[in-house]
């Protein structure tokens, strides 16, 4: 798929409407993915013997924060490849006029006998008619679930749980504020080894990480004033967050949620302090530029990497972590790679 | 009206509505084959034997098929019947199925 669709890119976009006109069977009737979110969906391409699936995310511009929100999508996934975190690998595209991120069928490496789950099936199967927000200790009770009625190992259940626990530290130095405890897809079936199995699948929801849930105006006006920048990013809140009664306030926010996954975790701790360690927002920035051969905005770039750098030292003051000492390593780093 | 759920093309819920209630029976001599093909057991404890709501599973499926009913252009004079035998036309022809699922629904009016 990528040869053929690379020579529709332009200016950084892949063109899926002149591919469509060009090759009109190559799509056929989208999938929508759940009724949750309607605007993602799985479509379908070429008529070969082994069908090849996308994954589109078209975004319209009135659903639009800023114009931002696209690339912070792709730098979300280059910041989670830094900590060894699965995404799906999303590429720029625009189709039916709007800007869309893409991706290849993330079920094609594994055996034809797994399929996706989404994380709102398990949950909805458990708490069925219920109208709760769900929190991440309710998706952990779904999984136990899940295990428990098919047989499944005690290992297999400890390990997706422990891969949803990174994935929310991880996202909490991406400032992530959107992801859902029904943000999480499962592989399940039988894997290759004919084993029944479960296991988290590349992340395919980052939306409004990286400060995509401002808009443009108020990205300009907090480049401007460090402190309203400072107050804002702390305020935000994490939606898959800790259970009532393990917050401090009304609202889910990231200190709770972080404290709630690294007490009485040796492994969760140690997870947080390689992601302050190991997530470079420049690398991440200077591949994004590279994948897309285009350039991100000026104005996001700077923001971005100071909202970053911003989280970091907060998330290094709940960890008990030297932040000057990080720092240091990282340039250090940076500087030897030039040399 | 008749709705039966099936994995990898084998049968293994039946709904059948009655006076407004959904009533799901299990083809329990099937269970053992789909079980070896993967089917997840977990997702038979959400269905109710007797409910006022179809089981999530196909709540979930059918629901695109709305979705996808906003984009067709009907005329506004369309029967109701007309709309559902379409609707019910539809949802046979693609089984409801996503690209990366094994369950499938079909439906008899």
């Amino acid at each position: 798929m990528k040869e053929n669709i690379e020579d529709y890119r332009k200016s950084g976009y892949i063109n899926l409407d002149e591919y469509l006109l060009n090759n009109p069977e190559g799509f056929t009737y989208p999938y929508y993915i759940d009724g949750y979110d309607e605007k993602n969906f799985w479509t379908r391409v070429g008529k070969e013997e082994k069908e090849k699936f996308i994954y589109v995310k078209p975004r319209e511009y009135e659903y639009l924060n800023n114009e931002y929100n696209v690339y912070s999508e792709l730098l979300y996934e280059e910041l989670m490849k830094q900590v060894g975190i699965k995404n799906v690998d999303f590429d720029l595209a625009q189709y039916d006029g709007n800007v869309a991120t893409i991706s290849e069928n993330i079920l094609e490496d594994y055996n034809k006998d797994q399929f996706i789950i989404n994380a709102s099936e398990l949950l909805e199967s458990k708490y069925y008619n219920t109208e709760e927000k769900y929190n991440i200790e309710d998706l952990f009770d779904s999984i136990h679930e899940y295990c428990m009625a098919d047989y499944l190992d005690e290992e297999i259940e400890e390990k997706c749980i422990n891969d949803i626990q990174k994935v929310c530290i991880a996202d909490i130095f991406a400032l992530s504020t959107d992801r859902e405890a029904c943000d999480f897809d499962f592989i399940a079936g039988i894997n290759t080894k004919g084993e029944e199995d479960l296991e988290l699948a590349p992340l395919c929801h980052n939306t409004y990480a990286l400060g995509s849930n401002f808009s443009k105006d108020e990205i300009i006006d907090m480049l401007d004033e460090p402190d309203i920048l400072a107050d804002k990013l702390s305020e935000c809140s994490y939606s898959a967050g800790v259970p009532e009664y393990k917050r401090e306030s009304e609202y889910p926010y990231w200190e709770d949620t972080l404290y709630y996954l690294i007490e009485e975790n040796e492994d969760n701790y140690a997870f947080a302090k390689e992601c302050a360690e190991n997530m470079n927002i420049d690398n991440a920035i200077l591949n994004v530029e590279k994948k897309t051969n285009s350039k991100i905005p000026e104005e996001y770039k700077t923001f971005v990497r100071i909202a970053f750098d911003n989280r970091l030292r907060s998330i290094c003051e709940c960890l008990n972590l030297d932040y000057y000492k990080i720092m240091d390593d990282k340039y250090y780093e940076c500087e030897m790679e030039e040399i | 009206m008749v709705i039966d759920v099936l994995w990898d093309n084998i049968k293994i819920i039946r709904i059948d509505k009655v006076n407004g209630m959904y009533i799901s029976t299990a083809y329990h001599e099937n269970l053992d084959a789909v079980r070896h093909s993967g089917f997840p057991l977990f997702f038979l404890k959400q269905i109710n034997l007797v409910s006022d709501e179809l089981p999530i599973i196909v709540k979930k499926r059918i629901s695109n098929i709305y979705n996808i009913r906003g984009k067709l252009k009907f005329k506004d004079d369309i029967e109701e019947k007309e709309l559902e035998n379409y609707i019910a036309k539809y949802i046979n022809e693609t089984g409801c199925q996503r690209p990366t699922d094994k369950f499938k629904i079909h439906i008899e009016l």
